[in-house]
């Protein structure tokens, strides 16, 4: 199983639409995907017609019982294929009850390797800040996604990250990749434009060759509980998530995107 | 002695480093959560009876009460006889387990049908002969048990009201591999 984690210390970067668009596209390619909820706000689980204010077996419980059984916790979504672990807003205590406690951090990986026989993928939306449920995640994934929205501040909230994620690669003792995914893009701006260029130049490699454009249509997608790679596979941003999960999956995710697609998206 | 840490307010410091040690130390034995503040040392259950025995299931795992439907639709071919078929909710197809003959020995689960249904968070639905109301048991009415090889859904056994405590992440997990089925398909 390959586990990807999407975070970033700055909320409303497009983390949750990120690992749902991801998810529907993988589950729907014929991959068996676990998507993970771990922020106690329980966006991406109230994505999906979920309650993240109702008890009931999720993340949480894996935190809570010290024999959890992972493989008894996950709900099916839509499209087929697709799973959930759902978060709670009980979620939001573990930080004040558990604290550092040593080993904490290794939960989730514990967790995630009781069911990797039963997802080929499994997608980690982090809270928007560092704390024991994102050190989780970090310890838990092969790769690291980093939507980054192409302004201005997001790009400052990007070094302290950065930063955050040499700490974790030399705490883990294993080395993080992470590539960062350009979100929320406005070419129309100059703004977007500049803070897209000045992505580039300051992380060259680092950043995925394509962008997720702004799009209405994810407030449409969220709102009726699917992807809009399910809802609308041709809109602009399905196409764009569409090209981001092929470069992922081909290991080409740096390589120049065809010009035709960047004026598309 | 647990240390206990926090990162907010450390980003940048050198205490970043030491909190992120302290979490992903491997060697660290796993430690339970202690129990949430403010519960009262309670288990909000609910009481369901199944073959004359009462089961206590955690509240917190309970998605749903409702009637048995005259049908479900049919378990596979040589799956177990408690396996009564499956249940189509929200879009997917659950399987509908007889609590009692699942789970009590044989000649003890009396005849069906189970007039009620009760959704456990997940995938699991529980056949039963009659839902009471919700209950508070205190920690000390249950003679609580360590997750043992036969039973391992068994949590405990309550005094008042009498009823087998039942670990619903591990029910669901010993239902999974006595059916032998995955979690995709019962």
């Amino acid at each position: 199983m390959r586990v990807w984690a999407v975070a970033n210390q700055k909320g409303g970067v497009g983390k949750t639409t990120t690992a749902v668009s991801l998810g529907a596209l993988l589950a729907r390619a014929g991959c068996r995907t676990l998507l993970v909820d771990l922020d106690p706000h329980g966006s991406l689980t109230a994505y999906f017609g979920h309650d993240p204010e109702a008890t009931g077996p999720g993340v949480h419980t894996l935190f809570a019982e010290e024999m959890a059984d992972a493989r008894a916790i996950a709900v099916p979504v839509a499209p087929e294929g697709l799973a959930l672990w759902r978060a709670s807003t009980a979620m939001a205590t573990l930080e004040r009850r558990l604290g550092a406690r040593p080993g904490m951090g290794l939960v989730l990986r514990r967790a995630l390797a009781q069911v990797a026989d039963r997802y080929e993928y499994a997608i980690l939306d982090c809270p928007p800040m560092l704390g024991l449920l994102m050190v989780n995640a970090l310890a838990a994934c092969d790769l690291l996604l980093v939507p980054v929205q192409t302004e201005h501040l997001a790009l400052k909230g990007l070094e302290r990250m950065e930063r955050t994620l040499e700490m974790v690669a030399r705490s883990r003792r294993a080395p993080l990749d992470w590539v960062i995914v350009p979100t929320l893009h406005d070419r129309r701006t100059r703004a977007g434009v500049q803070a897209l260029e000045r992505l580039r130049a300051r992380y060259g490699t680092r950043v995925w060759q394509g962008v997720i454009p702004v799009d209405t249509r994810f407030r449409e997608a969220s709102r009726a509980g699917r992807a809009l790679t399910e809802l609308a596979p041709s809109a602009r941003g399905s196409r764009a998530y569409a090209a981001l999960l092929e470069d992922l999956l081909t290991g080409a995710r740096a390589r120049p995107r065809p010009p035709a697609l960047e004026a598309s998206a | 002695m647990t240390r206990v840490r926090s990162a907010v307010g450390m980003e940048g410091g050198g205490g970043l480093a030491g909190y992120l040690d302290d979490l992903l130390d491997e060697r660290a034995p796993r430690e339970a959560m202690p129990a949430p503040e403010g519960s009262g040392q309670r288990l909000e259950a609910l009481v369901v009876e199944a073959g004359g025995v009462g089961f206590a299931l955690p509240q917190a795992a309970v998605e749903a009460v409702l009637p048995a439907p005259t049908r479900l639709a049919r378990p596979p071919r040589g799956a177990p006889a408690w396996l009564l078929g499956r249940l189509v909710r929200g879009g997917a197809r659950r399987p509908v387990a007889d609590l009692a003959a699942a789970l009590l020995p044989r000649g003890r689960a009396g005849a069906g049908p189970r007039p009620w249904l009760v959704a456990l968070a997940g995938r699991w639905v529980l056949a039963c002969d009659r839902v009471g109301d919700p209950v508070a048991l205190g920690r000390s009415e249950v003679r609580w048990r360590r997750p043992g090889e036969r039973r391992p859904w068994l949590a405990g056994v309550a005094s008042a009201p009498p009823a087998l405590v039942v670990n619903p992440t591990r029910l669901a997990a010993w239902l999974d591999a006595a059916a032998g089925c995955g979690t995709e398909d019962a």
